[in-house]
């Protein structure tokens, strides 16, 4: 049985912060023989916030008995020219940390690959179907995967606990989480399933990462809350009673939610959660509720007996019984509604608000980085690897009104498919100048086209061009939607979809050098111009 | 081409029509059919379910459930598998805790909008725990309001996770005349285990199968029998009565490939109201290791403490588990479901009935004496006739 | 093989009614697809149907002799769109087929299709909008050939496509009129003399065409029930392999709402479940099911085991979300098919009904065993035109029967095995 193991990184301190991005670890001579297509790099971090937020009345200032949903995002560019608004896409891969990667051996280099993020990124995003990204608990940013109304999900990073029991709640907590980058997303050499120290000797994997584009932030808005919100034809049915608390003096005030238009069916759509932090207002002149922030001690089913009152009708309560009834209760101290005992009537909405920490409140550590091996002590490896590699080359090209862009490249012996990028200079997603409105292309190959008409960009040649390339790239397709998932996708953006903006080649193999040829038009009258990377993919072995 | 034959087969203890089976109740089949092979992964269980609330039919307000991650094989405490007669007579095997296995097995291989497909449907899964509710009301025609009558029982066709039906790929089939006949016999869980909701509180809530019958399709015999290689599954329970527990178990089986668990808390399995199929958290997981004797060393070498590292792991120990389709993610795991411990063997098939198979949790949970958790753990045993 | 070349055709013959592709190289890969494309402003393709509602008939013809061919070919991949996994729906065969399968969960944790792309009014067989054929899905003799050689063995090949011209088979909106685009033929073409040398050995082969035959069933009235035996000649003499059933109520314009624009449902691609239905086949005498078919559950499941996956909407094929009524606001709000605007549950609700099985063995003589009971009926739609399960239906029986090709001197048989 072969063993799993962890091997630190070689810097010693673990210190990650500002922009120390350089990671490396050694794969010691004669440790064993690896399989690097099961190996990853595991980066242990942690994102918490502080509580800083002006408390008026409930709870003190900084009392850390909250737990906030905080996240990862990655900013694909450090600064301007920057689109924030793809801060919120989820990246198909964790490689996108990755920048630039190098592994070299006694017998020389066995893979150098610069813009391991664009690549990776623009290539997975055929890879990796939206529910794949949904599942991948070992990721940076998760989708939704539960529609709630603003989209947001809950993240890794924290234990969120969202229903539990009554008596002994299990409370939620921050914890460190390991996002996974499997060698086999940087490397193509990841693939193999065993490589032998003893034949390779010390073999170096160095890293140059992208720390400095990670960044702690927050899921922001109106989190759920208006799924309770009372709308013209579907009021909010909440109900808010007073009872006694032990503690006398002040009393302690929990709600039932019962369901609502949308029927809260189901404890994962539970948009709350145990130690959430959370402010209560109601604006009704006569149910007035001054808007208080405490923290949510309780989440538990309604059971038909607890200090909850019961449906009553007339009362608000617009579906019969109880069902999918969740009782929520708030940290002890809150005051009374001005009036009366019952709010959140058909036309008093009652407003509950997720608190989150200011911005500046909020950060990030990423504690150690290991690589985690398969390592069997002993095995019979091939004495030489046969496997693949990409050969990049940047091209800039100046900015021009209604340029056609027509540049020829050397294709290297032995290659059979070409990944062309056109981004932002040094990003990763953000289109470059123009090239998200390049109406088609055509490719000639040792002057001969590739198609005896121009390929419509996104159109379904530019699909078939796809589909070939990545099965030359050895990858079975599991999406060909081309596009980018948004992590607070809902119906409502679903037009703002972002497109991978990647043209794919599928090359004929030669053992001599060929000439590529590339002719992009953008759509009339945009100015194109910006920067194109060429992955080359190519026959390689040691 | 082959020809090949639907049986459709009554229980040998079949009751009088109306009446159907209930709680406790136990269901046996015989399997028999000269000259000819059972198809493998062909056998399949038929009915209709009536739920009743006081003995009524379930109305729109009623809050009475099934797990919808499994449908109806939440009816089936357990399955037992035998060859009753012939050449190679022997109890094959005995599958406890059954739903939960199912609701495991879901969770680590579907996302949940898999549930989109005939196969699944006709087993009254669904995408959410609402759907475990429509999914047993009585079922109508499509005329428009008036005229629409709800006088149909829905009705549910599974596919039960025996040892038949996880052949694996290359296994010959099953010829009857070299082995023998086939008994199938199961044991119909509790009412408060099959069904949930807020509407159970009373203990009213019940349910009665009608109109089972087994079925499975045969192929003439060639009158060869190749190896016949089946996945099946050895049930140890234990419990988590403090921050740590050390569970040390003797398995009665010989080819163990790989240990998944899951985990409830004692209350909610005994709950009238709770879900007792599902997958809880185990309250803030501090710590996890594996231990067993092999001939060579441990598989993991080190102490996990990532929740997320456990959770892929126990997405990879069980059989079809895949970790980029599956719904074992926080927002699932929040909600006490979806969480899965475990390890494989790395590819190994080893023999624990003489040896013991260790685990060692730790926990940060201070409650737990007031609130213990049950621990369920389920070896994935490899047959070969 | 090391030797290919993509090749983009067009068609030499196109019309509104017709295109036809002819390949005059040596030999292509069997991974031959067609670009289809219909224009009309704003509209949907057909949910069920997509792209490939525009395809009446299809065929694969060499030296004039049809090697295979699909009849009625958009009923017939309106099932194939159905034959996939929910997943691979929504991540890649809806970029392909235009189709409104592959159901995710919204906000409204109702399933429904999303993002679904509208025709514009003018764009060609490239576009995004554009659909793909795959030929082997609709012409099973392509997936016995990795190499097709129209040199010495398959000359003169051409591909003939009929187009539907009625606009319900196509579209689940009639607002607009559609008209069909140039079509491209994508294919591979073989440069590698060896291969083409190796592929001219061919001397025959066998495989499963799609057949098709049908049945009309009266409609029945409210309370009666109706049982009918009836002996479909199809098949006979003939080696089937597996069948489908699938229904359609008649006339085709009662599937559309009110105003007649609008499908309902899946619209002429519906399958409606029918009340106390059962169904069996007897095949040479003998019925296929000891008792007949009348469970939604057991039908379900064996028509999986028969075809593999069928991405079927939750409710899909049953008659109803529990006991939610057409016509009432639904209950059950989750987990259920996206609401009409109404609150009232899905027109989708009962429309893929289908029955599959494995006949496996010749057939001398095949009849269809089918009853049902009609339900008092105030029309579905709230406006009396459709009682789906009181309505005439048309039932459409496919069938995978084994075919044969013999070269013999130049000479192409094509005959049953």
């Amino acid at each position: 049985m072969d063993s799993i193991v962890r091997i630190s990184s070689n810097q010693a301190t673990n210190d990650f912060s500002g922009n120390k991005n350089n990671v490396s670890f050694n794969l010691d001579s004669n440790s064993g023989v690896y399989d690097l297509s099961q190996s990853y790099v595991a980066i242990n971090v942690r994102v918490s916030g502080n509580e800083d937020s002006a408390l008026t009345t409930t709870g003190a200032v900084g009392d850390g008995s909250s737990v906030f949903n905080t996240m990862f995002q990655f900013n694909e560019l450090p600064s301007a020219p920057r689109a924030a608004a793809n801060a919120f896409l989820v990246p198909p891969t964790t490689a996108i940390l990755v920048r630039n990667a190098q592994m070299v051996c006694s017998k020389g280099p066995v893979e150098v690959l610069n813009r391991v993020d664009q690549l990776r990124t623009n290539e997975y995003v055929f890879m990796k179907s939206k529910q794949a990204l949904e599942s991948h608990s070992n990721g940076i940013i998760l989708p939704s995967s539960r529609r709630r109304d603003t989209g947001n999900s809950l993240q890794p990073y924290s234990e969120l606990v969202s229903v539990s029991d009554k008596a002994n709640p299990v409370a939620s907590q921050a914890k460190d989480h390991e996002i996974r980058i499997p060698l086999k997303e940087i490397f193509n050499v990841g693939n193999q399933k065993m490589y032998d120290t003893s034949i390779y000797q010390n073999t170096k994997i160095a890293l140059r990462m992208n720390f400095d584009l990670l960044s702690a932030a927050q899921q922001g808005g109106v989190m759920e809350t208006t799924r309770f919100l009372g709308i013209a034809t579907n009021p909010f049915n909440g109900e808010l009673r007073a009872h006694t608390n032990d503690s006398g003096g002040t009393v302690a005030l929990s709600t039932a939610l019962s369901e609502n238009f949308y029927n809260l069916f189901g404890n994962e759509t539970i948009p709350y959660w145990i130690g959430q932090k959370i402010t209560v207002s109601c604006a009704d002149a006569t149910h007035a509720v001054a808007a208080k922030i405490t923290t949510i001690t309780a989440l538990y089913p309604y059971d038909g007996v607890s200090d909850v009152g019961p449906y009553e009708a007339g009362k608000g309560f617009a579906v019969p019984g109880n069902r999918g009834r969740i009782v929520i209760e708030f940290d002890g101290v809150y005051d009374n509604p001005t009036t009366g005992t019952i709010v959140g009537t058909n036309a008093d909405p009652l407003i509950m608000k997720e608190t989150l920490p200011g911005t500046t409140t909020l950060t990030r550590s990423l504690n150690k980085i290991e690589l985690v091996c398969k390592r069997s002590a002993s095995g019979s490896a091939p004495a030489k690897l046969d496997y693949t590699k990409f050969i990049t080359e940047e091209d800039t090209f100046p900015v021009s009104a209604n340029a056609v862009l027509q540049r020829y490249y050397s294709i290297p012996p032995n290659c059979d498919a070409i990944v062309i990028t056109m981004v932002k200079g040094g990003g990763i997603f953000t289109a470059a100048a123009g090239s998200e409105a390049v109406k088609e292309y055509r490719v000639t190959i040792n002057g001969d086209d590739i198609s005896n008409r121009p390929i419509t960009m996104h159109g379904q040649l530019h699909k078939n061009l796809i589909a070939q390339s990545l099965n030359n790239l050895g990858h079975q397709q599991q999406s060909n939607l081309n596009e980018f998932l948004q992590f607070n996708f809902s119906t409502a953006n679903a037009s703002a979809l972002h497109k991978a903006n990647t043209i794919m080649i599928p090359v004929p193999l030669s053992a001599q050098t060929q000439q590529l040829g590339l002719e992009i038009v953008p759509v009339n009258g945009v100015t194109f111009g910006g920067q194109l990377t060429l992955f080359k993919h190519v026959m390689a072995s040691i | 081409m082959t020809d090949i034959i639907y049986h459709s087969v009554k229980a040998s203890n079949d009751l009088s029509s109306g009446v159907g089976f209930s709680e406790f109740n136990t269901i046996d089949f015989n399997l028999v059919a000269a000259g000819r092979k059972l198809m493998v992964n062909s056998i399949r269980l038929c009915g209709q379910v009536s739920v009743q609330s006081a003995g009524a039919d379930l109305t729109a307000a009623s809050d009475v459930k099934i797990d919808h991650k499994i449908g109806a094989h939440g009816f089936f405490e357990s399955f037992q598998c035998e060859i009753s007669q012939g050449p190679k007579a022997q109890v094959l095997e005995n599958l406890a805790s059954y739903p939960r296995f199912v609701s495991m097995a879901d969770c680590v291989s579907r996302n949940e909008i898999d549930v989109c497909d005939a196969s699944l449907l006709s087993e009254l899964r669904g995408a959410t725990d609402a759907s475990g509710m429509t999914v047993i009301q009585n079922v109508g025609t499509l005329s428009a309001s008036a005229s629409a009558v709800h006088d149909a029982l829905p009705s549910f066709a599974i596919k039960p996770m025996l040892c038949f039906n996880r052949m694996v790929s290359g296994s010959d089939n099953y010829s009857f005349n070299a082995n023998g006949s086939i008994r199938i016999s199961c044991n119909l869980a509790r009412s408060a285990h099959a069904l949930y909701g807020q509407g159970c509180s009373d203990g009213t809530a019940t349910y009665s199968l009608q109109n089972v019958r087994l079925t499975y399709v045969s192929i003439p015999d060639d009158g060869k029998q190749g190896k016949m290689m089946m996945d099946s599954y050895a049930f140890i329970k234990s419990n988590m009565i403090s921050t740590q527990a050390n569970v040390q178990a003797r398995v009665p089986a010989r080819a163990v490939s790989a240990c998944s668990i899951s985990v409830v808390s004692q209350s909610n399995e005994t709950s009238l109201t709770n879900n007792s199929y599902a997958l809880e958290q185990l309250p803030q997981l501090d710590e996890l290791n594996f231990s067993f004797q092999d001939t060579l060393t441990n598989y993991i070498t080190y102490t996990i403490d990532d929740l997320q590292d456990a959770i892929t792991r126990g997405v990879k120990s069980f059989p079809g588990g895949d970790a980029l389709n599956n719904s074992c993610n926080p927002n699932q795991q929040s909600a006490q479901r979806g969480y899965i411990l475990g390890t494989d063997f790395d590819g190994q098939v080893i023999d624990l009935s003489g040896q013991k198979f260790g685990l060692n949790l730790k926990s940060l949970f201070n409650n737990m004496n007031n609130d213990p958790r049950l621990l369920f753990l389920y070896f994935h045993n490899q047959m070969i006739l | 093989m090391s030797l290919l070349k993509t090749v983009y055709l067009d068609p030499e013959l196109h019309s509104v009614s017709k295109s036809e592709f002819r390949l005059h190289g040596r030999a292509y890969l069997s991974d031959l697809k067609i670009l289809l494309n219909a224009s009309s402003a704003g509209n949907l393709y057909s949910e069920a149907a997509g792209v490939y509602g525009c395809i009446r008939h299809i065929r694969l013809l060499s030296n004039g002799v049809e090697l295979d061919s699909c009849r009625f070919a958009n009923y017939w991949m309106t099932f194939k769109n159905l034959n996939n996994s929910n997943k691979d729906n929504i991540n890649l065969r809806r970029k392909l087929t235009h189709s409104g399968l592959g159901y995710e969960f919204d906000e409204k944790m109702t399933f429904g299709a999303r993002a679904l792309q509208g025709q514009a009014a003018t764009t060609t067989a490239e576009s995004e909008t554009a659909g793909v054929l795959y030929l082997s899905e609709i012409l099973p003799v392509l997936n016995e050939l990795v190499i097709i050689n129209t040199e010495s063995v398959f000359p003169n090949l051409r591909i003939v496509i009929e187009y539907n011209n009625d606009d319900k088979l196509q579209k689940d909106n009639l607002t607009n009129a559609s008209t069909i685009s140039e079509p491209i033929l994508m294919c591979s073409e073989v440069l590698s003399d060896s291969d083409v040398a190796a592929s001219a050995k061919l001397d025959g082969l066998q495989w499963d065409t799609i057949e098709v035959d049908q049945v009309i069933i009266p409609a029945v009235t409210a309370t009666a029930t109706q049982h009918v035996i009836q002996k479909i000649n199809g098949f006979d003499n003939k080696l089937v392999s597996r069948m489908l059933l699938v229904k359609q109520t008649l006339p085709l314009t009662k599937n559309y709402l009110t105003g007649g624009i609008e499908s309902l449902g899946y619209g002429v691609y519906n399958s409606f479940v029918q009340y106390k239905e059962k169904i069996n086949f007897n095949i040479n005498s003998k019925p296929v099911f000891q008792t007949p078919l009348e469970e939604q559950g057991q039908k379900a499941q064996i028509l999986h085991d028969t075809w593999g996956k069928c991405n079927i909407l939750p409710y899909g094929n049953v008659s109803s979300q529990g006991l939610d009524k057409q016509g009432v606001v639904a209950t059950n709000k989750v987990g259920v098919p996206d609401l009409q605007p109404s609150g009232q549950p899905s027109y989708k609700i009962g429309t893929q009904d289908f029955v599959g099985f494995a006949c496996s063995k010749r057939v001398n003589n095949f009849e269809l065993d089918y009853s049902r009971v009609g339900p008092t009926d105030a029309g579905m739609d709230g406006s009396n035109t459709l009682k789906a399960q009181n309505d005439s239906l048309m039932i459409r029986l496919y069938a995978e029967v084994r075919k044969q090709i013999e070269i013999k001197n130049g000479k192409i048989l094509v005959s049953y095995a």
